[in-house]
């Protein structure tokens, strides 16, 4: 019985921040088909954490989201630059492809992967529309310190963007 | 928060606002949920799995220790893992045995009969109430000679064994002396003593009567000595408890 409820519990929750959690995937790592799979794993992990569940689960299941995204989006990185070195002489991008919107979304990302994790969930956090209070519930921060946190994320982000593209 | 970090915000949500998800592309919450079905179901089947290979291994641990020839058996193979692991855990345990020297071998033991037997050399120390020890004092006694330390784990093992023995076999003329190496002395053994309520003599060794015994070498070294004071078996390193209790009674039977 009281499987069938935790069940029932998750298939809820499932029906209702399904597609929210596998679009914030989807932002990190571009591949919607790889989203949907990783959302599903979110959803696993979450019933598996009883400490995730009541009035906590949105906060976590964002959190989670944004990390296993994360991690899908180094290892992709990973993955390019040794397809890069067997690839040896890459076709440069043309000035088209440099100005179209995917290939800035690629910088972002690219960025993204190598900002520290705590930084990088910060950022995409907040691009969820998440107050700072919610930001705070999700990450276990104390909320008078988000602000501050969120600047220095911001700062860290730029400055990694100037390095690897320029101004 | 000044001007320039305003800026930075601004343009790090800009940035952060370009990453939208395919707006075309809606995700398929039916096809979600069937996934998430799937994938709990195998996740069930792997943990009846294992909890169903958790009662086969019980199973046939049951059954091992269950009938007295499989139990005898079982015996065997712990007594050999003892005997196995000695060296291992006396290298780890602070060094307890030295690999390099020729009498710490994985288990050194050696039964002498009383022909081949040699006396075991005299010697004399205090106790912990400062009375004086002889070893020659216990003649017409097996005597179990322990050289051991505080700081030897294998060492620790043993010592239960040896108060057991002592407790069935003292009417029986066997007694258990223990010779610590301990370089803090009565400080590291006298307080292991009250803890282990130790029912056996002990006393604190030094180079003097190391050297009589040919330098220890490899603790713990153990020996039994006959009824006439000479050594009918030394072993070095942990030793399995039914090696020693088949010795001492073997000895015990032997006439003076």
């Amino acid at each position: 019985m009281r499987s069938n409820e935790a069940q029932f519990d998750l298939e809820t929750i499932f029906a209702a921040q399904y597609e929210r959690i596998a679009r914030v995937i989807a932002k990190v790592t571009r591949d919607p088909a790889r989203a949907e799979e990783l959302a599903v794993e979110v959803f696993l992990k979450w019933s598996r954490n009883s400490q995730a569940q009541g009035a906590k689960a949105e906060g976590w299941l964002y959190r989670a989201a944004v990390r296993i995204g994360l991690d899908e989006l180094r290892r992709q990185t990973r993955r390019s630059r040794y397809e890069a070195l067997v690839q040896f002489v890459r076709a440069a991008p043309s000035p088209e492809e440099i100005r179209s919107s995917q290939e800035e979304q690629n910088r972002v990302r690219l960025v993204l992967a190598v900002l520290p994790r705590r930084q990088s969930e910060l950022l995409l956090l907040r691009s969820e529309d998440l107050s700072y209070e919610e930001l705070a519930s999700a990450l276990d921060l104390n909320p008078a310190s988000v602000g501050t946190l969120l600047s220095r994320a911001q700062e860290a982000f730029r400055k990694e963007f100037i390095k690897k593209y320029g101004q | 928060m000044d001007s320039n970090e305003k800026n930075i915000g601004r343009w790090s949500d800009d940035q952060l606002a370009s990453l939208r998800s395919n707006e075309e592309w809606t995700p398929d919450t039916t096809r979600g949920l069937s996934l998430l079905r799937e994938k709990r179901a195998a996740a069930g089947l792997r943990s009846k799995q294992r909890a169903w290979a958790a009662v086969a291994v019980l199973t046939a641990c049951a059954g091992l220790v269950a009938f007295p020839v499989t139990r005898a058996f079982a015996q065997r193979c712990v007594d050999a893992c003892v005997a196995e692991t000695s060296r291992v855990s006396g290298f780890f345990f602070r060094g307890s045995t030295i690999p390099d020297s020729p009498s710490a071998g994985i288990v050194a033991s050696s039964y002498r009969r009383a022909s081949e037997r040699k006396m075991a050399p005299d010697f004399t120390l205090s106790d912990v109430a400062g009375k004086t020890v002889k070893l020659s004092d216990f003649r017409g006694q097996v005597v179990l000679l322990n050289f051991w330390a505080t700081w030897c784990a294998p060492c620790k093992i043993e010592i239960p064994w040896f108060m057991e023995f002592e407790r069935s076999y003292r009417d029986r003329s066997f007694a258990v002396l223990g010779v610590s190496f301990d370089d803090d002395g009565w400080k590291a053994v006298k307080p292991y003593m009250e803890l282990r309520k130790i029912n056996y003599p002990m006393v604190i060794g030094n180079d003097e009567v190391s050297g009589l015994f040919g330098g220890i070498t490899a603790m713990p070294t153990t020996l039994l000595i006959d009824k006439d004071g000479r050594i009918a078996v030394t072993h070095v390193g942990l030793c399995s408890k039914k090696d020693y209790e088949s010795e001492i009674t073997t000895l015990l039977e032997e006439k003076q």
